[in-house]
């Protein structure tokens, strides 16, 4: 290779629009996004209900083609999805037919690789996520959020680079929501991922992220950045500290001004 | 403990009661059958040409039963035939149907159409075609069953959530690990319901063979055998019939279960 890729932004979004075209006309549900993350960084956007943060996780993961600008994963134009990517749906998307750790070891089956070098990871994935001994049920037998923490077992199986991931922890309870918080941020320190979070939770976003982006509501559009420059680790006391809330403020004004989380 | 089979009760009076009622009833119900039938023969004085009594159909069979269980066979394995090339046809068209539009508006109208076709005109030219075998009968019997397979997978193979698509697509999955590993299984109890309906009219189907062109099978022995007003013969071939028809019935349930234990409509079923 002769680009210096290592030096290239993980994730450049330049001019992207995005208009859906159904029945009832199209809806713009993206307008003129500029974005780019460089390599270990941490996102987190957070925007109004409806104003398209999903459709650009989609758009990032090559699942869907911008109606206009471009989008580039490590310095190359997005074709379609690529598989260095791991990605944390809204849904947790899991299918009835497979056990809990027949669902994480999806990607690895998919890759066409050994699901056997790869069990035991899982298996420690699972532990790490608070689902020991559900490795062999069904997802019926499992709740709304014990089945979004396998969804993101499943993400985080194949080690990508790149994590994307749609409000993970929506479903769950305040106390299990820090937990996996704070696991995220190991995972994210110990292995040097790029991290693209979207999220409802200000305090998830401030907690978590080097930097917030806050959308408008639709056609969304992002109206601003708020760099988080707390030092890392972070524990879940410094969320009580006065930096710590006045981020947080900044962050709901400028949603406030755009209109409102939800 | 979280594994729930063993710490479930043994089972109570109550269940046990509930189980055998599970068996006596259908037996009851079916006795009752049998029993009204031999009543109306006897007091209506109905002769045995028209509908002879269970005990005349019974005597007959343990009689015959060479000669049923011959002709029996013959036509199990035209329905066998018939059903299998159903399913790999059916499931292959129902496949091409549903990942190519253009496929789907070219094929459907001549399926469609298909069934439009009475059986028992188009049956003496099959016979004329592929000659007195056992081709004419699969033929028949193919074109009756491997529609509820068509029309069932089809839909099956549509109803897959597009975000579920989308997961796979993400992890890098191209159209056949697509079908594969999300469409099928998806799809798998629209099919099962498909195969329980087809493997129905396979036993229509070649009956409706054997009628037309045979010299074997069941339908050819209730052809000969009502037209000699052999009436208890006519009964026993029946009933074979409709024993092969409920057996063929029950397999397939069976195979369902076993396939798709994680279905809700087999969950449920307990
Ligand atoms: N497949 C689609 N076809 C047409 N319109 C769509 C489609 N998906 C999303 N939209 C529209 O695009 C807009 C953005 O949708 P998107 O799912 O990206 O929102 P979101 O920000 O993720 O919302 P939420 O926070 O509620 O998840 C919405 O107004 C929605 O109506
Ligand atoms: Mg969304």
């Amino acid at each position: 290779m002769t680009a210096p890729v290592a030096l290239a932004d993980v994730i450049g979004l330049a001019g992207v629009s995005l208009a859906y075209s159904g029945k009832a006309g199209t809806v713009l549900a993206l307008d003129r996004i500029d974005l780019a993350a460089r390599p270990g960084e941490f996102l987190a956007v957070v925007g109004p209900s409806g104003c398209g943060k999903s459709t650009l996780l989609k758009l990032v993961s090559g699942l869907l083609a911008p109606s206009a600008g471009e989008v580039r994963i490590e310095g190359r134009p997005v074709r379609g999805p690529h598989a260095s990517v791991g990605v944390v749906f809204q849904s947790p998307l899991l299918m009835p037919w497979r056990t809990v750790i027949e669902n994480i070891l999806l990607p690895i089956e998919i890759r066409g690789e050994r699901t056997a070098n790869y069990a035991a990871a899982a298996r420690q994935l699972i532990e790490l996520v608070g689902l020991g001994g559900f490795a062999d049920r069904h997802p019926y037998e499992l709740s709304g959020g014990m089945q979004q923490r396998v969804g993101l077992c499943r993400a985080l199986v194949t080690d990508p680079p790149l994590l994307l991931m749609d409000e993970p922890f929506g479903a769950l309870d305040a106390m299990t929501r820090e937990q996996m918080n704070a696991e995220l941020q190991r995972i994210w320190m110990e292995r040097q991922k790029t991290v693209l979070l979207i999220t409802h939770s200000i305090t998830e976003a401030v907690y978590l992220a080097d930097r917030v982006l806050v959308m408008s509501p639709r056609p969304g559009r992002i109206i601003e950045e708020v760099p988080i420059s707390l030092p890392r680790p972070r524990s879940l006391g410094m969320t009580e500290t006065v930096e710590f809330a006045q981020l947080a403020n900044q962050v709901r004004r400028a949603l406030n001004a755009a209109g409102g989380i939800d | 403990m979280l594994s729930g089979a063993q710490a479930l009760p043994a089972p109570t009076e109550a269940e046990w009661r509930r189980r055998l009622g599970n068996i006596l009833l259908p037996l009851g119900l079916m006795a009752a059958v049998i029993f009204a039938w031999w009543a109306g023969v006897k007091f209506f004085g109905i002769p045995d040409y028209l509908l002879p009594s269970p005990g005349a159909v019974a005597e007959r069979f343990v009689k015959d039963h060479d000669l049923l269980f011959r002709h029996a066979w013959a036509t199990l394995s035209v329905i066998l035939l018939g059903f299998a090339v159903s399913v790999v046809v059916g499931l292959g068209l129902a496949l091409l149907v549903v990942l190519n539009p253009l496929a789907e508006r070219m094929l459907m109208p001549l399926v469609v159409g298909s069934q439009t076709i009475p059986k028992v005109a188009i049956a003496p030219l099959f016979v004329v075609w592929l000659g007195f075998g056992l081709a004419p009968k699969v033929a028949v019997t193919f074109l009756i069953a491997f529609f509820p397979v068509v029309i069932s997978a089809v839909t099956g193979l549509k109803s897959v959530e597009n975000d579920m698509l989308d997961l796979v697509r993400a992890m890098g999955a191209r159209t056949w690990k697509q079908v594969w590993k999300v469409r099928l299984p998806t799809a798998l109890p629209q099919i099962f319901s498909g195969f329980r309906i087809a493997i129905t009219s396979a036993v229509v189907g070649a009956i409706v063979a054997e009628f037309v062109g045979s010299d074997s099978g069941l339908g050819y022995l209730l052809l000969t055998s009502t037209a000699t007003l052999d009436g208890s013969l006519v009964w026993s071939a029946l009933l074979m019939l409709v024993a092969i028809g409920i057996a063929l019935f029950v397999a397939v349930v069976r195979l369902e279960k076993l396939v798709i234990p994680w279905h809700v409509s087999v969950r449920n079923a307990g």
